[in-house]
């Protein structure tokens, strides 16, 4: 008699196939998912060719994948230690607000040189990135709030007190014109772009050295190896004398002054001035970091190879607006989130073949 | 064999009737294979013991004849007709049900309502007072009385596990798997449930039982199945061989190291810990310790026995700081100073180390190598850690305890369940400058490395002047290391003997009355 058996794993799949997998599979739901739903106008080959560009074309997509790398390892950081950070986006945006804020209220950083300046923003922007997940961190270790909801919802107040704090009146971050944003931040503060590209060195060499301080951390100190057997083992923290609320916090805290960094790297970067509503501005790189570190299945290394691939997915949205016939089919660049969307959705479903394993036996 | 009405296979159990017959079980684990080749034959009406030191692969064997595990090759047949038993209900649908060391009852829920999930599960909805009916059979029949209404938790360890096989017995069970089941019980109520089993026997029921206790296996089993690093050794009858061979056809060379005799005296000095009127309340509110007095002096084991569940998991926590004391005092006389009720911080930090019930829920992180579950203690390294100098020092404790392992940045969690608590022992045993507090440090650990480990404690004990609270189930391990014995009984102290003139008898009637 054949019998079909699920039985758990002992040996574990060679991590990368999950991801691979994950993409592949997602890709393919959303070609379905298009070709159908706009009534056969986005044809497969187009989704292909989006895709394919954005791959191909790095110097398009760098700015996009150096600020995912940089929030993909912050979040590395917190999900090793089992403390799953969904606030990212309140932390980057909160980052990028205490800079407008300083810049336009105080001379603190307008009046240094431009190295120093910016150093300084950068400074600022991990502190209140810090700051924002502390808030949340000593919430989950001394009070034991769940942190998925509660990061979650902190997004939604760094939003709104954001769209707020911008648009009050006789401010002097306010938009001279009255438009529903902040003034641009001085040039001795903004990045210069390479030519012919969307990045600038400062962004580079920012997210290279977090990449490596952040593997640092984790790999060769006291206080990562604490945040890393807390997502192991919680009571042999105890046991050995750590405070359990305290490594929660911390790893929060890290997490998100890690991705404030990468908030001030938006800004000065990327777009010299905040637009409301603040929630719609980006596609979310707080939670399309989520997706970068999930597919580098928590290994650092992998972290830079997501963050490319998910970047590339994101530009793959506009790629295919620009797609002769697909504007008629009413294509916007939010089907980007179709492709991230269904790309998470398949990794949540494949992740149980890396733990299960189907067996037919005769 | 006596004809029986109630004959569980065949109307006429004969012991030559193959009942289970495993047939070239090949099972692998990353880094190792835990069972190659092996082909056993269990018979109707016999109690069959399968002895094995630490990775022999005794439980892996028993675990995919329940459904945990599933073979990679090889083949399991069930009165003569070939089975996949790929889950455990599977198991019990077949009539095979297994007991093992630690209860796995719902301490929130009565009695009652344990044994309704169960029934439930397997689709026999019974009426409450049917089952009921029947528990009360099978209690007096195994000589226990329980009360069905009582919740979980209030039952001691003994009662918990006697449930579990009134459990298994209720579920029509044919074949009762008994893992390290009975290890723990007092000699009293192992041998009510012997003759429970021979019943079981005469009935044409099967019972295998695992452990890595000689004595155990020959104070009842018919035949014994020895395994050695996945393989089968041997089986023999019971009545035609003795512990010497059996030995032999478990360690090999390395038999002639084991030895129940007692370890070398120390030598005790001043207080290293004292306490006193310690009271500590249980995780459901209620006292587990009642004003608990006790002294351990450097030099010295202070030896702690008692049935599980009676304050021990509540003390231990207590003086590393893990557990509130609601009245009472514990100090640590350290460095020329004394700490009171210390920080579980500051006693890492002095030099305490502490092996706890449960190993792997708080004792160690699975996920990482014992250079990492070294490097996570204080006093092993500053901010920054240096791994080339842990990586040495795990290297030593791999070396020092013959931890089976590929290197010290292995996960612990491919390791067997032998090493890993070896992995725990070092360390803590490289810790501990001042004191040790050991719960069952020697737990699931075989008979050659428990006399190493044991030897390594009163060594340490000897030679460093530590002094050690040893808390143990195990008698054979108190009175092998230690030099006072104290027994504790519903959460207080009542016998405390000098471990030389201590009479077992007389220890064992404390534990029980």
């Amino acid at each position: 008699m054949v019998s079909i058996v699920v039985v758990r794993r002992v040996k574990p799949v060679p991590y990368f196939i999950v991801p691979i997998l994950a993409l592949l599979i997602g890709i393919g739901v959303s070609i379905v998912i298009l070709f159908f739903l706009t009534g056969y106008m986005v044809q497969p080959m187009d989704v292909l060719v989006s895709i394919w560009t954005g791959l191909t074309q790095p110097n398009v997509i760098a700015n996009i994948f150096l600020i995912l790398t940089i929030v993909g390892f912050s979040l590395a950081m917190s999900f090793k230690g089992g403390l799953y950070n969904i606030g990212g986006e309140g932390q980057f945006w909160m980052a990028a607000w205490m800079i407008v804020w300083l810049v336009f209220t105080t001379p603190i950083i307008v009046s240094q040189t431009p190295l120093v300046s910016k150093l300084v923003a950068l400074a600022t922007g991990f502190v209140a990135g810090f700051a924002w997940g502390l808030l949340a961190g000593i919430l989950r270790g001394y009070v034991g709030v769940d942190e998925v909801p509660l990061t979650l919802m902190m997004n939604y107040v760094a939003y709104y007190l954001i769209d707020w704090l911008v648009m009050l009146p006789g401010r002097p971050w306010r938009d001279i014109y009255g438009y529903a944003k902040t003034r641009s931040l001085p040039q001795t503060l903004q990045y210069s772009i390479i030519p012919g590209t969307t990045v600038s060195v400062e962004m580079i060499l920012v997210t290279i050295v977090i990449g490596f301080l952040i593997w640092l951390i984790l790999d060769f100190t006291r206080l990562g190896l604490t945040i890393k057997i807390h997502g192991s083992n919680v009571n042999l923290l105890r046991s050995a004398g750590y405070s359990v609320p305290l490594t929660a916090a911390l790893a929060l805290a890290l997490s998100g002054g890690f991705i404030g960094i990468a908030g001030i790297l938006y800004l000065c970067g990327v777009t010299p001035s905040i637009r409301i509503p603040v929630e719609t501005t980006t596609s979310g790189f707080g939670y399309l970091g989520i997706l970068v570190t999930w597919l580098s299945m928590l290994e650092l290394f992998a972290v830079p190879i997501a963050a490319y691939v998910v970047s590339s997915l994101y530009n793959a949205g506009f790629t295919l607006m620009a797609i002769k016939g697909t504007q008629q089919a009413g294509v916007t660049a939010g089907v980007t989130n179709v492709f991230m969307g269904s790309v998470l959705l398949m990794y949540a479903l494949l992740i149980t073949i890396s733990e299960y394993e189907i067996r037919i036996v005769w | 064999m006596e004809k029986s009405s109630q004959a569980i296979f065949s109307s006429n159990p004969s012991p030559k009737t193959p009942i289970i017959r495993v047939e070239n079980i090949v099972k692998r684990f990353p880094g190792a294979v835990a069972l190659e080749d092996v082909s056993v034959e269990f018979y109707e009406g016999t109690i069959h013991a399968i002895l094995g030191e630490n990775g022999s692969g005794k439980s892996t064997l028993v675990k995919i004849m329940t459904g945990i595990y599933t073979p990679d090759q090889g083949a399991i047949f069930y009165k003569g007709r070939k089975v996949t038993i790929e889950n455990p209900i599977k198991a019990l649908s077949l009539g095979i049900s297994m007991v093992s060391q630690s209860p796995v009852l719902i301490d929130r829920l009565t009695v009652a309502e344990n044994l309704m999930l169960g029934l439930k599960q397997l689709g026999i909805f019974a009426s409450p007072k049917s089952v009921l009916k029947l528990f009360e059979e099978i209690m007096e029949k195994i000589g226990i009385r329980v009360d069905p209404e009582e919740d979980v938790w209030k039952l001691t360890y003994t009662q918990k596990q006697l449930v579990e096989i009134a459990r298994a017995l209720m579920l029509g069970s044919k074949v009762i798997i008994l893992d390290e089941a009975l290890t723990y019980l007092p000699l009293e109520e192992r041998r009510k449930f012997y003759r429970y089993l021979i019943e079981f026997k005469s009935k044409g029921g099967l019972t295998i039982l695992i452990t890595h206790k000689i004595p155990e296996a020959f104070e009842v089993s018919d035949k014994i199945t020895v395994l050695r690093r996945g393989k089968h050794v041997g089986t023999v009858k019971t009545s035609e061989t003795n512990v010497d061979t059996i030995r032999e056809m478990m360690f090999a060379e390395r038999a002639k190291e084991i030895t129940l005799e007692r370890l070398m005296d120390g030598v005790p000095g001043e207080t290293v810990l004292e306490i006193r009127d310690l009271w500590v309340k249980n995780d459901f509110g209620t006292y587990a310790l009642r004003g608990i007095s006790l002294d351990v002096k450097r030099g010295e084991v202070l030896g702690l026995a008692g049935i599980v569940g009676n304050g021990q998991v509540e003390l231990a926590q207590a003086l590393m700081g893990l557990r509130n004391v609601e009245r009472g005092s514990i100090i640590v006389y350290a460095n020329g100073r004394s700490y009171v009720k210390p920080a579980t911080k500051t006693l890492r930090e002095i030099g305490v180390g502490y092996i706890p019930d449960q190993p792997l829920s708080h004792g160690v992180s699975i996920d990482y190598g014992l250079r990492e579950n070294i490097a996570v203690m204080p006093g092993y390294t500053g901010p920054v850690i240096n791994w080339g100098r842990l990586t040495k020092l795990a290297r030593e404790f791999i070396e020092d305890l013959m931890i089976v392992t590929p290197s010290a940045k292995t996960p612990l969690k491919y390791l067997s369940g032998g090493n890993l608590m070896k992995s725990l022992v070092a360390r803590e045993l490289d810790l501990a400058k001042s004191a040790l507090v050991a719960y069952n440090p020697t737990r699931g650990l075989d008979e050659v490395t428990s006399i190493k480990v044991r030897r390594i404690i009163k060594e340490k004990v000897v030679n460093n002047k530590i002094g050690v609270l040893l808390i143990s189930e195990d008698l054979d391990e108190i009175f092998q290391v230690s030099d006072r014995i104290a027994v504790i009984n519903e959460g207080k102290i009542v016998g405390l003997f000098d471990a030389k003139s201590a009479r077992r008898e007389e220890v064992e009637k404390l534990m029980v009355m």
